[in-house]
């Protein structure tokens, strides 16, 4: 069983990104993914107000198939606190996802510690994007992590491009940080995290539907990790995270 | 259905990722890939002009396996112009390969024109190392297009190597603006684009490459092969656009 651990859903025409549920549904039918996290591509609070019901409404039509994050921006500080538990609370939410790159602001600094420590206090991981942008670095999140040991962090894309040695630095010196799949064309950096690691602190994320999901498992497979390593980093990993049940899960498939 | 990779690098390299001919080869036959155009990797000691011979070497022995591509280092000027020149008449390169980021020189220096006019006026295909951090965005690389209309190049990585994907738009307005622009494929998570490149601008306009060994040709391959393409577009990505730029230069 796969479960996808980076997923998105959402409509913005003014970056041309137009990825439905059922676009999104239909690509894990296909590529054989099981369950997928799913967060939006505009922060809340933010432009769209709607943003939140969105994933809400998504994870409504398909209820075991999709996982909700809420996509913050902590330069609302309590406001945006305060949006994070009525994500949880109205609209189900259950992670978080924070793009710093998009909102420009430093993880280490306090409004997004404060809002990084309540997703913990509520037993929500936080999806970072992790690339080679400022404000997404990975020793930049290296000091949130820090400050935040109580709440799961998970880089993104194992650090993009040109960064993934230093998230694998981040993540092998925080227990509470783990490294997700998804996007990078680097099937070498997966092996390369897995031996690192340990195959329990990597997660398969696609960043889908605009990224090919299919291609994504492919990217793993040639990875050359065992057939245990596979099921870890596939399955095992983002199930325990999320209290998913395993057995349960694969009766739907 | 016959395959050429149009971006694959050989040779002793300075950044750990020396390939020979033979594992080259290996690999090729591997994947059922007829042909590839080499691109010689920056060795340890800097000098490009013995690699483009090395290069020129490998193809002498294998005609009907390998094209290959001349790389100069546009800060060394004059000289550069001249290994391009040497490269390209005595011996018998096919195209241009700028790498920004290996060179350490933002594709906005204008010390790359020499070079570029050089291959247009030659009518080789430019291979520019493309999407690396501050020195090859997308729309350097349409500036460098629109400045040298009659030269014909080809952006890599689906002109864009950004994880948050803010680039993709610079990379399909590139592609728009500048009908002498073609993209390459490695490393191009966004199929839309590549398949809006198709089915928009023309199956002329994309173009198969694995940038291997970096990254991993066998995935590479099956990027494109995901694609929702007919046959006889995916024949003209996976082998006649490069070869037919091959075959226009003079």
């Amino acid at each position: 069983m796969i479960l996808d651990s980076h997923a998105h859903v959402d409509v913005v025409p003014a970056l041309g990104w137009y990825h439905t549920a059922d676009k999104l549904v239909r690509q894990m039918d296909e590529a054989g993914i099981a369950m997928a996290a799913i967060s939006g591509y505009m922060n809340a609070p933010g432009p769209n107000p709607d943003s939140l019901r969105t994933i809400a409404d998504a994870v409504a039509a398909y209820p075991d198939r999709l996982i909700g994050y809420a996509r913050l921006d902590p330069w609302f500080d309590d406001a945006c606190v305060r949006t994070l538990e009525a994500a949880v609370r109205d609209w189900g939410c259950r992670g978080v996802k924070l793009h710093p790159a998009h909102y420009t602001l430093h993880p280490f600094g306090q409004q997004t510690v404060k809002l990084v420590r309540r997703a913990g206090e509520l037993g929500l991981p936080v999806l970072f994007h992790c690339g080679d942008e400022m404000m997404s670095l990975p020793y930049q999140i290296d000091r949130l992590a820090a400050a935040c040991p109580e709440t799961t962090i998970i880089l993104a894309h194992i650090g993009g491009f040109f960064s993934g040695n230093a998230a694998l630095d981040v993540a092998a010196r925080r227990e509470n940080t783990f490294v997700d799949t998804s996007e990078i064309p680097l099937p070498h950096m997966v092996r390369r995290a897995v031996d690192v690691l340990g195959a329990e602190k990597v997660l398969f994320g696609t960043d889908g539907p605009s990224i090919d999901m299919g291609l994504e498992i492919t990217k793993v497979k040639l990875a050359g990790l065992s057939c245990s390593q596979e099921e870890q980093v596939f399955c095992r990993n983002y199930a325990t995270l999320m209290g998913i049940p395993v057995e349960d899960t694969r009766a739907h498939h | 259905m016959r395959i050429i990779d149009a971006h694959a690098y050989v040779g002793p390299s300075l950044f750990g990722l020396s390939r020979t001919i033979d594992d080259l080869l290996r690999a090729m036959d591997g994947l059922g890939i007829d042909m590839a155009v080499l691109c010689p990797s920056r060795p340890p000691d800097y000098a490009l002009g013995p690699a483009n011979k090395w290069v020129a070497k490998a193809i002498g022995e294998h005609r009907d396996r390998f094209y290959g591509w001349a790389r100069v280092d546009p800060w060394q000027g004059a000289a550069a112009l001249q290994d391009l020149e040497h490269a390209h008449q005595d011996l018998g390169l096919h195209g241009l390969l700028l790498h920004p980021w290996e060179e350490l020189c933002p594709l906005s220096e204008k010390a790359y024109d020499p070079l570029v006019d050089y291959a247009a006026e030659h009518n080789l295909p430019v291979l520019i190392e493309t999407g690396y951090p501050l020195v090859s965005h997308p729309l350097d690389v349409a500036e460098v297009a629109n400045r040298h209309p009659k030269a014909k190049l080809i952006g890599t990585h689906g002109l864009q190597l950004d994880s948050s994907a803010f680039a993709l738009l610079d990379a399909e307005t590139a592609m728009r603006e500048c009908p002498n622009l073609h993209m390459e494929s490695s490393g191009m998570y966004a199929f839309g684009v590549m398949e809006t490149v198709v089915h928009e601008l023309g199956s002329g306009r994309l173009i198969f490459g694995s940038h291997s060994p970096w990254l991993n040709a066998e995935l590479e391959l099956a990027r494109i092969k995901r694609l929702s393409l007919t046959p006889a577009k995916l024949q003209a990505v996976l082998c006649d656009n490069i070869e037919q730029l091959i075959a226009a230069a003079r």
